[in-house]
């Protein structure tokens, strides 16, 4: 287990897991998915390929973030800026 | 592992003609197909104007960001049942939205080099301290805790805000001043107004673009009906409207960064503060108001 990689892909997990407490469909879905997501790769001992993987989770925090980000200024636009829609 | 139902890719794809006339993809260049070979470099890319890096010397450089904690704004809204107020415990806080944009606009200037230290102020009980944090996260440089307790808090009001700010604006021999043009909770819309007024300084509110230009700033504000751009002279009041800025998110490692910064705390006292409020009456929610219609009452 002294893959080198291994503080980067716990540093992913913890990230992960603290983004998706804001999770629209609840921390607990979030949670479940998110250690399906990384048991189904936990055999993977090739860096390069452990690499990819690390970059793919990176790729969903940016989501993440949009996506908490776009429901934020939208609910405020809701609510502020066009009252009759 | 599919959980981004939504993402900001469907936003339009910039693109800005750099010097050497390469018309260039803006941001992530995500959506070009992995692999693909461009031939030059093809990174986080976004132009920020040339101007000249300017702090004035006499000036402190220093910008106060106001940031208030309130009921996040994706909790349901519950009226305690004798109608005095509504159900604040155990129910999630966070920093206001409009706050948020302050904050962001302050680090951004900062970022541009336009100003030397954010200091970010919040007024209330123990828990504001995490409202700091969060602007700690975000960027700013330290915070200030003013402690407002008890019955004290209850009736505290955006006069009483503003006087804090204007003591504290003072204190920190401030240049200028962001808060948010208004909170989710009370919609007061006062605070940025009433601290201007206070420290007789000019103020740009509804801001939706701010430039720094040497002592002046040039505020772009929203209006009824369109744009009104005006320039003021620093030290200044500015408020943040929604469209200024996207703020970014406090990440947990930048939070992690952040418990290592300083929060000061103090007490309105210590400003020379007279927390008084005169407003009579006590306010009255109604059951059947709904937050969703941005009710106003």
């Amino acid at each position: 287990m002294a893959n080198p990689l291994k503080g980067e892909v716990f540093k992913l997990y913890k990230n992960l897991l603290y983004l998706g407490r804001e999770y629209p469909k609840g921390a607990a879905y979030f949670r479940e998915r998110l250690k399906s997501a990384f048991m189904k790769n936990k055999d993977v001992t090739d860096p390069e390929q452990i690499q990819k993987l690390v970059a793919r989770g990176d790729f969903v925090i940016k989501e993440l973030e949009a996506l908490y980000f776009l429901r934020k200024y939208r609910a405020i636009k809701k609510r502020y800026y066009d009252p009759e829609k | 592992m599919n959980l981004t139902t939504q993402s900001a890719a469907s936003q339009p794809i910039k693109v800005e003609s750099v010097g050497f006339g390469w018309p260039l993809i803006g941001c992530a260049g995500r959506w070009l197909p992995s692999g693909a070979s461009t031939g030059f470099t093809l990174k986080c890319f976004r132009r920020v104007p040339r101007v000249k890096v300017n702090v004035s010397s006499t000036m402190s450089g220093r910008v106060l960001v106001g940031v208030k904690r309130v009921i996040d704004y994706a909790v349901k809204i519950r009226v305690k049942p004798d109608n005095s107020g509504v159900v604040t415990d155990g129910v999630k806080h966070s920093m206001n939205p409009f706050c948020e944009i302050a904050v962001e606009e302050a680090v951004k200037l900062k970022e541009k080099k336009f100003i030397k230290e954010v200091v970010a102020v919040s007024c209330g009980p123990q828990q504001s301290q995490e409202t700091i944090r969060t602007a700690l996260a975000m960027g700013a440089d330290r915070g200030i805790h003013v402690e407002v307790t008890g019955k004290e808090y209850e009736n505290i009001g955006p006069l009483q805000i503003s006087k804090i700010m204007a003591a504290l604006a003072k204190k920190e021999d401030a240049q200028l001043v962001i808060l948010g043009k208004q909170a989710i909770d009370d919609d007061c819309n006062q605070t940025g107004q009433m601290t201007a007024a206070l420290l007789d300084w000019p103020q740009g509110t509804f801001a939706s673009e701010l430039t720094l230009e040497g002592d002046k700033i040039k505020v772009v504000r929203e209006i009824d009906g369109g744009l009104e751009t005006i320039k003021i002279n620093m030290p200044a009041v500015v408020t943040a409207d929604l469209r200024l800025n996207t703020p970014r998110y406090a990440t947990l490692p930048n939070i992690m960064k952040a418990k290592k910064k300083k929060i000061a705390n103090m007490k309105p006292a210590d400003l020379g503060v007279d927390l008084t409020s005169r407003r009579r009456g006590r306010y009255r929610g109604r059951r059947s108001a709904r937050r969703e219609e941005g009710t106003v009452y």
